[in-house]
């Protein structure tokens, strides 16, 4: 059977397993209308362990033929109704029977033209009276070993199709993911191409300006009134380049995984005060009125307060770029249970729908050609969600439905990190970052199943004790091989790996992980340290199936915000409580010991 | 002063160049007028009939480029040269029928000789050729 299976390798253990092919039996149709005689083909036949289905008349025949899928059928030439030829010729002309292999026995003289009669009319073999059974056996076991052998053919043509429909699925699949990722490797060119226009544009306008005034000063013949004015001038534009730097170095550092949080006690009444005074200049001189409304008792939040105000002075600047003259910016803050919610709106021409969805990507600006009325790189609401989103809160934008408008909401969670670093030494950045907000975060990951995985000892104690005191239940393994073997009776809610280990990496792990089925752990959310965080390795990371990193060294605050913000985007993904992130206690009570 | 009377329009939104350049051009000798879009700079170069336009390209409502097809489309303004101040390339940027191309960071002396070159041409042959230089 081999031979004819003719795909390589693994499709010969497919199709018609060997024992069946050999063993199979199939159905026999013996006709005759001399009962003595269907009983003696029936002894003849019997060794060869077919089925034997008797016929005594060309019609019951015919039946039998209907109702069952015959090999080989023998039939008597002399029979009273339907003689043998007659009876061959009506099998052979049914479209279903049109192969199936007739032997003709004749009890009288057989001479040639008796014969071409016979195969004339169908038959594939004679026999002749008197019957020697060795002969008919061996013709009978041929045709039906010839039939067995053509079912079996047309099973493995089948899967042969079949495979090679799926095959072609596959690469049809393949080369439209490839052409689509193409697409999108283009695209992003051209983004970052129109960036770089945009790029040279604005730095090059205030670069005019500082130079054509800075030459001017040193011609040394200004009046007074207009001495002052090209200073004023020149820092104005200074600045405004300076800004369009650090955007850019903050957009370095997001794509690199570099951008640290300092956290310590931030009071976002009054970031969101030191925002406002950033940009009332702007507004005073578009006469557009900032409103601020703030709700009572809103409390401190653990969090970084120059990123903060970095957040929202680039919201509300948007803001007042893009309200026309003599419009309203509002701002809100408003306290839920477990989190602050500010709300920035403007009543400006609102955000085209095909740029809402990409509203907060880097190199994207809702027009790049020359008429752009609204300058500025567009990086700021790029820089705006990353920095929400390592507080571990979220950021979303829609247009506003009482009025035309834009409405950007920011969601931070009241309980954040707040830790001294792993080497116990205090942080001379984070003063506020002491034993007392560490207390109110002490239990946050509680009923948070982590499983640790780092080859070196001291790096793996370290990180563990600090994900036990923040509630955590850990689970260390000291390679990918340990973590599989726990992984094989244990099911965490989250993965923490080192990447960088001796033999199997973090990458092997990951990639072995997430083939496993989801109850056996494929889909758990994963953190991988890394001392290399280059966007080309956060990239790989991605690839291989990590859902965040924290570069090394580890900083705890970091730490906990990343696990945060993975522990709320899992829930959210998988529509079940979440399991960790910064919650109020009360929130941590639905998933009451159970972990999910 | 050769540059007496002769009447600079400048058209840029970014305020603190199109200042500085006004402060120079009228230190040298030049009248000088000034627009903050492109809307703005066709209706006062048909009713300022100036000398010269120093035309930026990135302007809110239709930009330097649109604002330079329209004027050397209009009767009253087709004759008025044009010299395109950009921060974009030269590449991407020179548009159809201007006379003269500055590219920022420009300084105001650089400003002068390009707007002299173009003055005086014009005032040669009349005939406008696509002047590239820088």
């Amino acid at each position: 059977m081999a031979s004819i299976a003719m795909l390589p390798g693994e499709e010969q253990d497919k199709g018609v397993p060997e024992s069946e092919r050999s063993e199979r039996p199939v159905n026999i149709l013996l006709v005759d209308d001399q009962p003595g005689k269907l009983l003696s083909y029936e002894a003849i036949l019997a060794d060869l362990g077919e089925n034997l289905i008797k016929a005594s008349s060309g019609k019951e025949a015919l039946e039998q033929l209907l109702k069952h899928d015959i090999a080989v059928v023998l039939i008597d030439v002399c029979m009273p109704d339907l003689d043998g030829f007659e009876l061959a010729t009506m099998i052979r002309s049914h479209p279903r029977f049109h192969k199936t292999a007739i032997i003709l026995v004749s009890g009288v003289m057989v001479d040639d033209r008796d014969r071409l009669r016979g195969y004339d009319s169908g038959a594939v073999d004679y026999v002749s009276v008197p019957i020697v059974p060795g002969i008919l056996r061996a013709k009978v076991a041929i045709f039906a070993e010839l039939f067995r052998k053509t079912q079996d053919l047309a099973v493995l043509n089948q899967e042969l199709e079949r495979r090679v429909l799926e095959r072609t699925a596959e690469m049809e699949a393949l080369l439209k993911t490839t052409e689509e990722a193409r697409r999108d490797a283009e695209k992003a060119n051209q983004l970052k191409d129109e960036f770089l226009a945009i790029l040279s544009h604005e730095l090059r306008t205030p670069l005019n300006a500082i130079t054509g005034w800075a030459h001017l000063l040193s011609a040394g013949k200004l009046d007074p009134a207009t001495h002052a004015k090209a200073v004023e001038s020149i820092n104005r534009n200074a600045l405004l380049q300076a800004r369009l730097v650090s955007d850019l170095l903050d957009v370095s550092r997001i794509v690199s995984g570099r951008l640290r949080l300092e956290l310590r006690q931030a009071d976002v009444p009054s970031v969101i005060q030191a925002a406002l005074d950033t940009v009332r200049p702007a507004a005073q001189a578009k006469s557009v009125q900032l409103d601020f409304a703030l709700a009572n008792d809103i409390g401190k939040i653990n969090g970084d307060p120059t990123r903060l105000q970095q957040v929202i002075s680039n919201l509300l600047s948007n803001a007042v770029k893009f309200t026309p003259a003599g419009g309203k910016v509002e701002v809100r803050l408003e306290r839920s249970d477990s989190s602050l919610e500010l709300t920035v709106m403007d009543n400006g021409p609102g955000i085209p729908p095909e740029v809402l969805p990409y509203i907060f990507e880097r190199f994207r600006q809702g027009d790049s050609s020359t008429t752009r009325a609204h300058k500025g790189l567009g990086l700021g609401l790029a820089i705006a969600r990353h920095l929400v989103e390592m507080h571990g809160g979220a950021i979303e934008a829609r247009n506003r439905e009482d009025r035309q408008g834009a409405t950007f909401r920011v969601t931070l969670p009241v309980c954040g990190p707040a830790v001294p670093p792993l080497d116990g030494a205090s942080s001379p950045d984070a003063p506020a970052a002491r034993s007392a907000d560490f207390e109110s975060s002490a239990s946050s990951l509680k009923n948070t199943r982590i499983l640790l995985v780092d080859d070196e000892a001291d790096a793996r104690e370290v990180v563990a004790a600090t994900l036990e005191r923040w509630g955590a239940e850990v689970m260390v393994a000291a390679s990918a091989a340990d973590a599989r073997d726990i992984l094989e009776r244990e099911l965490p809610d989250l993965l923490v790996a080192d990447i960088e280990m001796p033999g199997e990496d973090g990458y092997d792990l990951i990639r072995t992980i997430r083939t496993l089925p989801p109850d056996r752990g494929g889909r758990t959310p994963a953190l991988a340290f890394t001392a290399y965080a280059s966007a080309y390795d956060r990239t790989r990371l991605l690839a291989a199936g990590f859902d965040r990193h924290v570069p090394k060294p580890v900083q705890p605050p970091e730490l906990f915000s990343v696990i945060a913000a993975l522990m709320k985007s899992a829930s959210k993904a998988d529509g079940r409580p979440a399991t960790g992130g910064p919650q109020e206690e009360s929130e941590w009570k639905t998933t009451d010991g159970t972990s999910s | 002063m050769e540059n007496h009377g002769r009447h600079i329009f400048i058209v840029d939104d970014f305020k603190d160049n199109r200042e500085m350049y006004a402060y120079f051009l009228s230190e040298q000798g030049f009248r000088v007028t000034e627009a903050s879009d492109g809307e703005e700079a066709v209706a006062k170069a048909s009713q300022l009939q100036p000398d010269l336009i120093v035309m930026d390209l990135s302007l809110p409502g239709i930009d330097g480029l649109e604002a330079t097809r329209r004027l050397k489309a209009g009767e009253k303004t087709r004759h008025i040269p044009v010299v395109i101040l950009t921060a974009y390339d030269i590449a991407t940027a020179a548009p159809e029928g201007c006379e003269g191309f500055l590219t920022k960071p420009c300084l105001p002396d650089q400003m002068i000789s390009e707007i002299n070159r173009v003055l005086a041409h014009h005032r040669e042959g009349g005939a406008v050729s696509h002047a590239t230089s820088a």
